[in-house]
């Protein structure tokens, strides 16, 4: 008896892991199938690396399918982002599991996860009416610029930093800081030469996840960034591929070169966050070791 | 025969919790003192409070007097006391570095960036522990990947690259196998020729094979010291007695 319920909850295991697996190789296979017949019209390279995206037949006599603007204000917008939201993350996640008191933690901690739990269009809202008119008031033009988006998109990803962050720094600090003590080093030297080199591992998992977030992070970005096909400046306008989707799926003819390409777009950014999701894993390895 | 560290009416409380009450204690230089008594008795706090890592406990209050080679640790700076006094723990904690750098890191602490002196002292403790024969060829290894009385005996020799004058070590070898524990012993006899050892442990056998003097403590009161063959052969207290027989522990 207990053997044929052991049996079948393997099998039911099996299904369920098999059910995600598939439906991860299945939308990769959609998309794909979605976005090859754009390349009957345009190159790859001409994809990837034109800038002119003029893509409603009828309208220009020229249509063009560039992305290469779109790739790059995402990945400059989500390094901004990594790099403003690593910046203030790690310091927080440093304060809270070696400096707070446990009480101040515990106060803490539910908070930096609300941060989590807060809609996208929220984001987007705040940033549109506090920052946006800010950087209006400081002289950029229309206010919409990338590093408004940077800076809210750097507010959406704290929460995925700073609790991975601070739980490893927490558990290292309690293995680590007392021995760093016995030997009469500084706490603050033990921290930087021991504590934060054992916790590289998990933070930079803690990096995979948020910059995971922070490419397709769609609604925030597009409500301040000002969705305009140029060349990102820090002060200037962009538009992430995960905004050209949003706003011109709905619009475009099914079956048209448009619509393909805007699948193309997508699976331009899976490849992107998959090679960088490599790239970090490579690097893990290599510190690890 | 001089003493190289002791307490002087030494109390110890918890917020409002004592857990230990005017300990006056010397322990002899060059010699083994065990601390053993009931689980507790605050053996650990009496070791914690000689090297003052209590004082990283943020409601610990302690009250008295620690000497170490007759000077008092009151004047003495926290990083001169735990240079002085080395501490190894109960469960081994290595740096997630190579063995070298695990020995290096406090010498290059203090100051001493030179390689070859650097080398010396790695080679230098390594060998204090008899483990230098044993891994002289993967001091690049991650010390994490050794044993754990390997590791233990890293630990031991981690804290003397501080050049401490007293060592002292809670428990070293409750999480050892019994020959990773013979080894240690061996180690630490051997050890007590240039360091002043004391040791907290809750195996009675142990505290025979290695003590030169035994301190018994039971509810932060210190009940009985003495000389090791002695204390074992004929304890002056009753209840001394009784846990030695195992009556309580």
């Amino acid at each position: 008896m207990r053997k044929i319920f052991n049996n079948i909850f393997y099998i039911f295991l099996c299904v369920f892991t098999l059910i995600t697996i598939i439906s991860l190789i299945f939308v990769i296979l959609f998309i794909t199938k979605e976005a090859l017949p754009t390349f009957k019209e345009v190159s790859l390279m001409e994809f990837l690396f034109g800038r002119k995206w003029m893509p409603v037949e009828g309208i220009s006599d020229n249509p063009g399918f560039g992305i290469f603007n779109f790739i790059a204000a995402t990945i400059y917008v989500s390094i901004l982002a990594m790099f403003i939201a690593v910046s203030i993350g790690l310091g927080a996640a440093i304060y809270l599991s070696c400096i707070a008191s446990e009480r101040l933690r515990t106060v803490m901690y539910p908070f930096i996860d609300l941060l989590a739990g807060i809609p996208s269009v929220v984001y987007g809202f705040v940033g549109l009416n506090v920052l946006v008119k800010i950087f209006l008031k400081a002289g950029v033009h229309t206010g919409n610029c990338v590093l408004a988006a940077a800076i809210v998109l750097s507010v959406m990803l704290l929460p995925y930093l700073v609790s991975s962050s601070s739980d490893t720094l927490l558990k290292n600090k309690e293995l680590y800081l007392s021995a760093g003590n016995a030997l009469g080093v500084e706490k603050w030297y033990t921290i930087a030469s021991v504590i934060l080199p054992a916790s590289l591992k998990n933070i930079l998992t803690a990096m995979i996840l948020a910059i995971g977030r922070a490419m397709g992070e769609t609604m925030a970005v597009m409500m301040v960034m000002g969705n305009a096909n140029l060349f990102p400046h820090i002060l200037g306008k962009g538009e992430s591929i995960a905004s050209v989707i949003a706003l011109e799926m709905g619009t475009a003819v099914s079956g048209s070169t448009h619509f393909h390409a805007l699948y193309a777009s997508g699976l331009v950014l899976v490849v992107i966050l998959l090679l960088i999701n490599i790239l970090i894993g490579m690097l893990r390895r290599k510190l690890v070791r | 025969m001089g003493e190289t560290i002791k307490t002087e009416g030494l109390s110890v409380s918890y917020g409002k919790k004592s857990v230990l009450h005017n300990i006056s204690l010397e322990f002899p230089k060059n010699r083994i003192t065990s601390i053993i008594g009931p689980s507790g008795c605050g053996k650990t706090t009496l070791l914690m409070a000689l090297d003052e890592m209590i004082k990283e406990i943020p409601d610990a209050r302690v009250t008295g007097n620690i000497y170490i080679d007759d000077v008092n640790t009151e004047a003495l700076s926290m990083e001169e006391i735990r240079r002085k006094v080395g501490l190894v723990f109960q469960k081994p904690v290595p740096f997630p570095f190579s063995v070298y750098d695990n020995l290096a890191y406090a010498p290059k602490y203090y100051g001493n960036h030179d390689k070859t002196s650097l080398n010396r002292i790695v080679i230098e403790k390594l060998q204090m522990v008899g483990l230098y024969d044993e891994i002289k060829d993967e001091l690049k290894k991650s010390a994490l990947k050794f044993s754990g009385g390997q590791q233990q005996r890293i630990c031991i020799a981690r804290a003397l690259t501080a050049e401490p004058e007293v060592l002292l070590l809670d428990e070293p070898c409750s999480s050892l196998d019994v020959k990773s524990t013979a080894i240690i012993e061996e180690t630490l006899l051997r050890l007590k020729e240039k360091y002043t050892i004391i040791i907290v442990t809750h195996n009675i056998a142990q505290a025979k094979r290695l003590s030169d003097k035994v301190v018994f403590l039971k509810d932060g009161l210190k009940i009985e010291e003495g000389d090791a063959k002695e204390f074992f052969r004929s304890p002056k207290e009753e209840e001394t007695g009784e846990f030695l027989r195992g009556i309580y522990g």
